[in-house]
């Protein structure tokens, strides 16, 4: 035992809220020698996807307790509504603004530690973002999941801010992806259709967006890549059906066009109603202008 | 004893499936007979030839939580006479138990606890 | 004629570091007298000698150094099966990197015997074996807090015990040999039994020199049935006064000399363990408290117990490093 009595130890116990680590915290208590905490720092970012409170990051950094080569660090955005979302560009850049500077907080502070990450929907599109315009920005291994990164990215581009073998984390039955890339600018499905690509080992599951973030899942297949690098497959990859055309031309078929289309379509049909507005808008400014002259 | 528990075990830990038959047979060879069964972690080490003991231990806790054999918290009399005590969890230990050992109630020590992997039928 | 406070200096350090029996065996070996209690050997014999330059304070620090790595201690082994890897560990240029990377290098043939360190703290590293090194070691300094009982003060209801808190030196040794084992001699404790938290700890310290994640827990389970299987055979080799069997329901059976200094061997007590084992194909030698007998391989007996982690000994008394040698290579014969 490691503590100076036995209820020092009950209290250290009582810590752990995952009842599967407390077993494992206890046993460890009992137990002989064990793989020490490398010299080397090894911090694990969390990184949510958005419009969530990302409870699971809290899990996952619970699980990491008996893993003491590992540091988590909950890093966040705040909530990121999905109209924000929608929208390209304008609001996207304050939260990778926010990461990034985060990220570069973390290396300043620990100099020579590694860095992970382990990111969930928006949070990949962030860390593809920071990887492509940030080359001060060096991961030790990355980990995505629910990722909405263009399936075109060039991780050949990052590969020397990159250590080791990026894993990619695919649910099956996720349509979040896909919804983004439709609906949306600047987003891909690599959550669903993977990289394909050498840097990238796109793993398979069947699962929904979120079906990842459960600590089963965290402690399976994250735990032993975060710690040791080790790929564990998964049995899906083998076994899953391949994609129907209809599913295929569902997921790539982009809204967004369609959308636009309808709204130049609109304009066209009902162009005295869009002329009315946009005269109307002219008086208005002529307005303004008037008043702030005098 | 489910097969398919093993089975769920070799699929949350594939590198170790190895060590998951051992225990498998481990398991079998103790139902076979009437009787409660006991093993330390030490002698369980021995007898499923872990990659390390953390791994070892995560298995055990795994298998655990499935029904596969049950944990125990032993303390032990200071007397060295036996053990006066099986809790489920260290934290249910008491600071002062009734050692039946030597007749009379001590205070619990650190050095007296012991965990205990048992098999029943 | 060396400084009288030098000799002081060392004579003390060489009380704190090993026992009477180690330093008289020195001076038996050298054919010097040497019998007595520790002031006699100190200031009939020690003192006399040095200043006669029949030994030097040389040979003293050489017997400290070597003392208080030996004995009175919780010993870990592990095995590293890639002799590659083990290569690579001794690797002086490795060494010497990571020593500098510390700032560290002086560490390197550095000799340290009085330091008590606040913290644990590495204050040697060094190859030993001719022409071709055979083991390295890597030497951690700290300090122990002892709390001796000084009196007990009633107040009304109240007991009040005073303790007083002494700080002894304490040695840490990982010690990796040609053939891939790694020892861990941990320094032991007056308190606890427990040496988990202290393994891990040094573990850690050193684990740029062992990665600890190359080697495996080498159990020592087969030479404890081994040794007391062989025990009448052995009867010159080893005494026995405690063995211990748990059969596969947990049920112990502990047979235990009444005298200290009785052996085991042939009782009936000795036999009711052979007869679990024989009984219960899934019984097991569980602990042994036992002797290596002091003969011509080994300056005097040694005691050991072969109890606790499934890899872990303790030799709790202070011994030659000779016979601490003897004694692992004899356990780790009966290992195999």
């Amino acid at each position: 035992m490691d503590f100076n009595n036995l209820q020092e130890a009950q209290q250290y116990l009582q810590t752990f809220t995952d009842p599967a680590e407390r077993e494992i915290a206890e046993a460890n208590l009992f137990r002989g020698p064990t793989v020490p905490t490398p010299v080397r720092k090894h911090i694990v970012v969390l990184l949510h996807g958005m419009n969530t409170n990302a409870e699971w990051q809290e899990a996952l950094a619970e699980s990491m307790r008996n893993s003491p080569e590992l540091e988590p660090t909950v890093v966040g955005y705040g909530n990121f509504h999905p109209v924000k979302f929608w929208l390209p560009y304008v609001y996207r850049r304050g939260r990778i603004k926010k990461v990034l500077t985060d990220l570069r907080g973390i290396r300043t502070r620990y100099p020579n530690a590694d860095i992970s990450i382990v990111a969930h929907s928006f949070g990949t599109y962030i860390v593809a973002k920071i990887l492509a315009a940030y080359s001060d920005v060096k991961l030790y291994r990355v980990l995505l999941c629910g990722a909405i990164v263009d399936t075109d990215f060039d991780w050949n581009a990052v590969s020397s801010q990159l250590k080791d073998p990026v894993i990619n984390d695919i649910g099956r039955r996720d349509i979040w992806p896909s919804m983004a890339k439709s609906w949306s600018w600047g987003y891909g499905n690599s959550g669903v259709i993977g990289f394909q690509n050498s840097l990238v080992r796109d793993r398979h599951f069947d699962y929904e967006h979120s079906d990842f973030l459960n600590v089963a899942h965290m402690r399976q297949y994250w735990l032993p890549f975060l710690v040791d690098g080790k790929v564990v497959s998964s049995s899906f990859s083998s076994l899953r059906s391949v994609m129907s055309t209809r599913e295929k031309i569902l997921r790539a078929f982009c809204w967004k066009y369609l959308i636009m289309l309808g709204c130049a379509v609109g304009a066209l049909i009902h162009y005295d109603v869009v002329l009315g507005f946009f005269n109307y808008g002219m008086e208005l400014a002529k307005g303004f202008t008037a008043i702030w002259s005098a | 004893m489910s097969s398919d528990k093993f089975d769920i075990l070799i699929d949350e830990f594939p590198e170790e499936t190895a060590l998951v038959r051992r225990l498998r047979e481990l398991i079998a060879r103790a139902l076979a007979t009437p009787g409660r069964k006991e093993f330390s972690p030490t002698r369980l080490y021995d007898e499923l030839h872990p990659t390390n003991y953390r791994i070892m231990i995560r298995v055990l806790s795994s298998a655990s939580e499935k029904g596969l054999l049950h944990k125990h918290i032993r303390v032990e009399s200071s007397s060295g006479k036996g053990g006066i005590g099986d809790f489920n969890s260290l934290i249910d230990v008491p600071p002062r138990l009734y050692d039946s050992r030597i007749g009379r109630d001590v205070e619990v020590m650190q050095d007296q606890l012991e965990m205990i992997y048992s098999i029943e039928r | 004629m060396p400084d009288a406070n030098q000799i002081k200096t060392v004579l003390d350090l060489l009380q704190d570091a090993t026992s009477k029996e180690v330093v008289q065996e020195f001076l038996k070996k050298k054919g010097l007298h040497h019998s007595g209690t520790w002031p006699v050997v100190r200031e009939k014999w020690l003192t006399p000698y040095l200043n006669d330059f029949q030994i030097t304070l040389e040979e003293l620090i050489e017997l400290v150094v070597s003392s208080e790595e030996s004995g009175d201690q919780h010993v870990f082994l592990f095995q590293c099966s890639e002799l590659a890897d083990v290569a690579e560990m001794f690797d002086e240029g490795r060494v010497h990197a990571a020593l500098r990377a510390m700032g560290l290098e002086r560490l390197i043939g550095a000799r340290d015997i009085e330091r008590k360190p606040t913290t644990p703290t590495l204050v040697e590293v060094r190859w030993d074996g001719h022409p071709v090194a055979q083991t390295l070691t890597i030497k951690e300094a700290e300090v122990h807090k002892k709390h001796v009982l000084q009196k007990e003060k009633p107040r009304g209801k109240i007991l009040v015990k005073y303790y007083v808190e002494q700080e002894v030196r304490a040695i840490n040794i990982a010690k990796l040999h040609r053939d891939g084992l790694l020892e861990v001699r941990i320094q032991s404790r007056d308190n606890t039994t427990k040496y988990g938290r202290d393994v891990n700890r040094f573990l850690r310290q050193i684990n740029q020199f062992f990665p600890i994640a190359r080697f495996r827990e080498l159990s020592l389970t087969q030479a404890k049935s081994a040794m007391w299987a062989r025990r009448r055979e052995l009867g010159d080799l080893l005494r026995y006064t405690n063995a211990s069997v748990v059969d596969e329901s947990g049920h112990k059976v502990h047979a235990a000399t009444g005298h200290d200094g009785g052996k085991l061997d042939e009782s009936a007590a000795a036999r009711s363990v052979d007869f679990v084992l024989n009984d219960d194909e899934n019984a097991y030698c569980s602990d042994s408290n036992l002797w290596f007998l002091k003969s011509d391989h080994i300056s005097s007996s040694v005691h050991v117990l072969l109890e606790g982690d499934s890899n872990e000994f303790a030799v709790p008394r202070k011994c030659s490093a000779e016979d601490y040698e003897y004694v692992l290579r004899q356990i780790r014969h009966f290992n195999r």
